[in-house]
């Protein structure tokens, strides 16, 4: 079974936000005695609209039924 | 495992879930080739999928779902692309949730294993595959260069661990970069530390992994499926350079390449290794043209490349899970070995000079 037709290829793998809201930050994560150290980096500045952010780990695929942006949550 | 399918098996199960337009790639290829196939949703069962099977020495029955209906005894193939989660009775205790979720896991996902068909990835081999530590012997024994790694929550020792690691240092997560936390979603991409980072008494709150920097000049993506290497050179326009492309996918163009043979062959020796039939594998280039490996995926998302490349990774796909399997079957992996190999690989030297402006 084919779910979805194969038309607007452009949109296919367009980049949008994720079911909830991405933190477009160059803040660390968190910043405490109890903070891993990992989570205390500043992660580098990226645009405040959030688009470019989701292309890394659980970016977000639009679907060609309907349009809608569904979070498919997948590694790159 | 993999083992041959029966003869007359001519159904690849595709478990996945349903907004998966890039398990649609993949479909669209298997139409295409004449394959049936049978798209699977875990997150349906059990209220909108059954199971009904039966044991007599193998397993007989169906599973039935919205997107269709599968013979037990006609699955070739199982493709696993983004299976969600098993989704209950909304009436059910956290309890009664957590019960239904190991017998549901056992039951449906134990025969799904049981039957003598190829995967993409098994289960368990993907789950193997999953821990960088394991990656990096592996890659090495298989023939891969692999930065300096430490891996510790002992910041008193981090003077022995920068002497390893050399003067160029990252930070790089274990397992996923991103963070959820309630609505917020953020993301820990590799980062430049120093020396005395290593040194932070909050190191010691859990495992982290800090590494040789390696200076590259270029990405490359080689996505594997089965014996076939398709990849892709990931080259950064951005004025400040990129230390993660991960961080900023405007800034990234992408051209198809091809791995030295060397780089190849010790990546397809290191798949293998795993048992895997996929994975995206990433590398960092030097000047001088040396591949050094950084990680693999064995659920690695492969669409977004396939069209910024040009690269037929949803074909490739396709006719690996549709190949004649009883002609040249997938190796049964049994047990990983650390053996080296014909050309071992080697640990990058941190001894490599400063590090390059991209």
């Amino acid at each position: 079974m084919t779910a979805a037709p194969m038309t607007d290829t452009a949109d296919r793998f367009a980049l949008g936000t994720r079911n909830g809201e991405i933190t477009p930050t160059a803040q660390p994560i968190a910043d405490t005695p109890a903070t891993p150290f990992a989570l205390s980096l500043r992660a580098p500045a990226i645009p405040a609209d959030g688009s470019i952010a989701t292309a890394g780990p659980g970016f977000t695929e639009k679907t060609t039924n309907g349009g809608r942006f569904v979070d498919t949550s997948f590694d790159l | 495992m993999n083992r041959s399918p029966r003869p007359a098996a001519d159904t690849v199960l595709v478990l996945t879930e349903p907004g998966d337009t890039t398990a649609d790639l993949v479909t669209a290829e298997l139409d295409r080739l004449g394959a049936r196939t049978v798209r699977f949703d875990p997150g349906d069962f059990p209220r909108d999928a059954e199971i009904d099977a039966w044991f007599d020495g193998t397993w007989h029955g169906q599973i039935r779902g919205p997107g269709g209906t599968a013979d037990l005894d006609d699955i070739r193939s199982v493709y696993v692309r983004r299976p969600s989660k098993f989704a209950f009775h909304p009436g059910m205790t956290d309890a009664e949730r957590r019960f239904a979720d190991r017998e549901a896991r056992r039951g449906l996902g134990g025969i799904l294993m049981s039957l003598p068909c190829a995967w993409m990835n098994h289960p368990a081999r993907a789950a193997d595959a999953e821990f960088k530590p394991l990656q990096y012997a592996v890659a090495a024994a298989c023939g891969l260069t692999v930065p300096a790694t430490t891996i510790t929550n002992a910041p008193a020792c981090s003077r022995d661990h920068a002497a390893r690691l050399g003067p160029a240092i990252v930070c790089k997560t274990l397992a996923s970069a991103t963070v959820v936390d309630g609505d917020h979603v953020a993301h820990v991409w590799t980062t430049p530390v120093t020396a005395d980072d290593l040194a932070d008494p909050r190191v010691a709150h859990t495992a982290h992994q800090f590494q040789q920097r390696i200076p590259k000049t270029r990405d490359v993506r080689a996505t594997v499926v089965g014996d076939r290497v398709l990849a892709a050179d990931i080259l950064i326009y951005r004025a400040d350079g990129l230390l993660d492309w991960r961080a900023d996918y405007a800034a990234l163009r992408h051209e198809p390449t091809a791995l030295p043979a060397d780089v190849e062959q010790a990546l397809l020796r290191t798949t293998r290794r795993f048992g895997l039939t996929f994975a995206a594998a990433d590398f960092v280039v030097t000047d001088d043209g040396r591949h050094t490996f950084v990680d693999l995926n064995p659920g690695g998302q492969f669409g977004w490349i396939e069209e910024a490349a040009g690269l037929p990774i949803a074909a490739a796909i396709a006719e690996e899970l549709t190949r004649d399997l009883s002609a040249n079957p997938s190796p049964e992996p049994t047990g990983l070995s650390l053996v080296p190999g014909p050309q071992p690989g080697s640990v990058a030297s941190p001894e490599r000079g400063p590090i390059s402006a991209m």
